[in-house]
């Protein structure tokens, strides 16, 4: 079905509601989903592909395994990285902003594309970010960097093939962030043939021509999904009695 | 005319510096004062009317199939300097029994739509299949504004006996209920697939919050009239009359609305924060001016005319009722004061300011505010372009938890007096219904819900997190970025957000608990009609009240005609023997 922006938001955040997200979290991982959406890049999707274990929650906690001024190696605890994903972004930007440049590693976690959409809100706030991490899609490595200037509302993305398959960065599903109000990473638009070969490449005119795109014509969401979503949110909800026809709404109230 | 990109992104005005100061936030975000608001000069409606007669807008009629009980479809095509679109209703029989203003109805006496761009027979068609279907229909972002109304049940079929008759309507029963329909729902912003703000947000037209959806009710209020001028033409050709054009803009449109606003209030503070502040700097620029005899004279005209309407408002809940007879003393008094004092060289409407402040009732004061601010369009007019804000919020992860606990003390003291141990502060809970996710009301501990309660309650969440932050600080120390605190305590990152953006804005927060025992949803529901344009507020509880818009605003016929933009609270019109 055709849906609206503002109907995918409002559904994604009640549904996360629904799965236990706290205040502030569920708001956060709904515009996760909807900003890898509305750029063209399937966040519904992805949520799709998480679902079943996000509702088999509760979610372990991110836990620090080692900590300096400027680097932070965090365990994801397995989780899709809407669970407290934002937070890890939040902390390397704050780190950055303290020292100048910070690198978070987060392992053990999945569904790092859908952290696009963060890193665009950060970036927004005066600081320049990457993203760096290698999914594997047998046989093939795919590694995945996005670049974002300081002020700047589009990433770009870059898709390489690599042909390490005994990778440690692929085998423990880590994502790599790095962060500097100072300066910038550039891509590298012609990488090392024997090393690694350019896919595809999203630049901030791509994002930016399907966002408009999704404003003149909405977002098409399978079915199936939405329901699921609807199923989810609907635990918010409070079964109807009379009582609270009458007397909740007001009609009857006094 | 203005378009384009100054509309809801328009850079706010300087920051006020004018000799009167803004009114603080604990005077001015207090719900009770709140819940007293009137409209002014740049509410929706206000703003809506001058936007459509100063760019005289085209509307025509291009389809009127309606069948003697005024069934059927009606298209308004409507031309600005900037888009064509079309106004699209579909008008069906309801059985009384199924009439009603809850949100939780399904079926209504016409639903219509404003969309963009022509529309042919297969678009009309479409539109037939989903918009009399409200929210089990679908629509695609072509569609601005999704609506329906039921007909007033006391006015519609009187009115259409005394055109038959060849009567006018009578207006005292006009200037009791003032319209023929009630709109129980008006939507826009992405709802049931129509287009999301942000489409619009760039327009000229309709870029500013909520003027898509007020120019979607005046033209309603426009085919009511033609409605029931139809229906009395069909009744009996040979004797009914048309309604008389001051009886024409003496009709309105009124709404009801219920606790479904709360949650739009909270969760759109920044919204809230903007609408007031742009108020209050039109009060402060007006308060500032020197008075003049012509200003004078022209204050006290709106201090009769807004007596009379008020006069001429009937409501059956006890405690509006007290407060709009107050109100009428209390204006024949401002009219006394005023006619006494010699206007030059004094700060006269700051020492009337000062005088309400001290003798009359909220009601007044703020009705008297918003009549200072009519002298001066010239001061105030331009601030409509501002009432826009951006809802998201962004963390700021490396603020210090000393900072932020300074923020709490400095901008919500009032959330850390609400005495949380005392039950009655937690009495109520919000929460949604899975009947329509219709918000509700309920008693903690009397009824089923409060574990999935709304997170509307500010206070008590501020007041957790300011006892959170203190522990952490004592363990961890002040300097510590907030977002090792989150680390730990991630369920509190929607309030510590929150309480970083709106303690950098004027006037923040509504300060209330939307838990307590004694509070009354229907000064939240007041504050925002208020902002759209609405008199004749009447409640129907503490809970729900009905509403009349645009009473007295210009007709279709008269866009293009020389315009005044001095129409809001009109006089029930003297029609001599033509209403007899």
């Amino acid at each position: 079905m055709r849906v609206s922006h503002n109907e995918l938001t409002g559904l994604c955040r009640r549904a996360f509601e629904g799965l236990g997200f706290p205040s502030g979290e569920h708001d956060d991982a709904a515009d996760m989903v909807v900003w890898l959406e509305q750029h063209g890049l399937h966040g519904v999707d992805q949520l799709r592909r998480g679902l079943d274990h996000l509702a088999g929650g509760p979610y372990a906690r991110m836990e620090k395994r080692f900590e300096d001024s400027s680097v932070v190696v965090i365990d994801g605890g397995g989780n899709s990285v809407l669970v407290s994903g934002s937070l890890a972004v939040d902390l390397v930007y704050a780190k950055a902003r303290r020292k100048g440049l910070a690198v978070v590693k987060i392992q053990n976690c999945y569904n790092r594309r859908l952290m696009l959409g963060y890193l665009a809100r950060c970036a927004r706030r005066g600081m320049n970010l990457l993203a760096f991490w290698r999914d594997s899609e047998e046989p093939v490595v795919v590694e995945q960097v996005v670049s974002i200037r300081a002020h700047e509302e589009f990433p770009t993305l870059l898709l390489y093939q690599i042909d390490d398959h005994d990778d440690t960065l692929t085998r423990n599903r880590s994502v790599t962030l790095v962060a500097s109000p100072h300066f910038s990473m550039l891509q590298a638009l012609h990488p090392d043939p024997e090393e690694a070969t350019l896919l595809e490449v999203l630049g901030p005119e791509d994002f930016e021509k399907q966002s408009q795109l999704v404003w003149e014509q909405g977002m098409e969401v399978d079915d199936d999904v939405w329901l699921r979503l609807k199923e989810l949110s609907g635990r918010t909800l409070v079964e109807e009695s009379e009582q609270s026809r009458l007397r909740g709404a007001g009609e009857g109230a006094e | 005319m203005r378009t384009g990109a100054h509309q809801a992104d328009a850079v706010h005005p300087e920051p006020h510096v004018g000799p009167v100061a803004l009114r603080p936030a604990s005077e001015v975000m207090d719900l009770e004062r709140l819940g007293r608001l009137h409209a002014c000069r740049i509410s929706f409606i206000r703003t809506c009317v001058r936007k459509m007669m100063r760019g005289r807008w085209q509307i025509q009629c291009r389809r009127f199939d309606l069948d003697r009980d005024g069934y059927g479809t009606v298209i308004y095509r409507v031309r600005t300097t900037e888009y064509t679109y079309n106004f699209v209703l579909f008008s069906q029989y309801l059985d009384d029994s199924q009439r009603s203003d809850r949100v939780i109805a399904s079926a209504w006496d016409c639903a219509f739509a404003l969309v963009q761009g022509d529309v042919d027979e297969e678009r009309l068609e479409q539109l037939r299949q989903n918009i009399p279907k409200q929210e089990a229909g679908r629509c695609d972002p072509s569609v601005i504004v999704l609506s329906r109304a039921n007909r007033s049940v006391r006015n519609f079929d009187s009115v259409v006996q005394a055109l038959s008759e060849g009567r006018q309507p009578d207006p005292e029963q006009i200037a009791k209920v003032g319209y023929l329909y009630r709109t129980t729902a008006v939507y826009g912003n992405g709802k049931f697939g129509i287009a999301d703000y942000p489409k619009i947000r760039n327009w000229g037209d309709f870029g500013l919050p909520f003027s898509a959806q007020m120019f979607t009710v005046y033209l309603l209020r426009h085919f009511s009239i033609r409605q029931v001028e139809h229906i009395a033409r069909c009744r009996a050709p040979d004797t009914a009359v048309a309604m008389d054009e001051r009886m024409q803009r003496y009709m309105g449109i009124g709404n009801s609305t219920g606790l479904g606003m709360a949650p739009f209030l909270i969760n759109h503070p920044r919204l809230i924060n903007q609408w007031v502040l742009m108020r209050e700097t039109a009060l402060a620029r007006c308060l500032a001016e020197a008075a003049t005899d012509e200003r004078k004279q022209r204050l006290l005209q709106l201090l009769e005319r807004a007596a009379r309407y008020t006069r001429e408002t009937w409501v059956d809940d006890e405690r509006q009722a007290r407060e709009n007879e107050c109100l009428i003393a209390n204006l024949e008094q401002a009219r006394a004061w005023l006619q006494q004092q010699e206007p030059s060289g004094r700060d006269l409407w700051r020492e009337l300011s000062d005088h309400a402040r001290t003798q009359w009732s909220i009601e007044t004061q703020e009705l008297l505010h918003s009549l200072i601010i009519e002298l001066y369009p010239e001061q105030v007019d331009e601030l409509e372009r501002y009432m826009g804000a951006s809802e998201q919020y962004d963390l700021v992860p490396d603020m210090s938890v000393d900072e932020c606990i300074a923020r709490i003390e400095r901008a919500y003291d009032w959330a850390l007096a609400v005495d949380f141990e005392d039950p009655d502060r937690e009495y109520f809970f919000w929460y949604r219904s899975a009947e329509k996710e219709e918000p509700r009301l309920g008693v903690r501990g009397d009824e089923p819900g409060a574990d999935r309660e709304m997170p509307l309650d500010v206070a008590r969440r501020t007041r957790r997190c300011y006892d959170r932050l203190a522990d952490y600080r004592a363990r961890s120390g002040g300097g510590t970025a907030v977002v090792e605190f989150l680390l730990e305590h991630p369920e509190l990152k929607g309030i510590v957000r929150r309480i970083q953006a709106m303690s950098e804005t004027t006037y923040g927060e509504i300060r209330a608990n939307l838990l307590g025992r004694e509070m009354l949803p229907m000064h939240l529901l007041r504050c925002k009609l208020s902002f759209f344009g609405v008199s004749k507020f009447d409640p129907r509880s503490s809970r729900w009240v009905r509403i009349t818009l645009f009473q007295g605003a210009p007709l279709v016929d008269e866009i293009g005609e020389p315009f005044v933009d001095d129409w809001f609270m009109p006089g029930m019109p003297d029609l001599g023997e033509a209403s007899v």
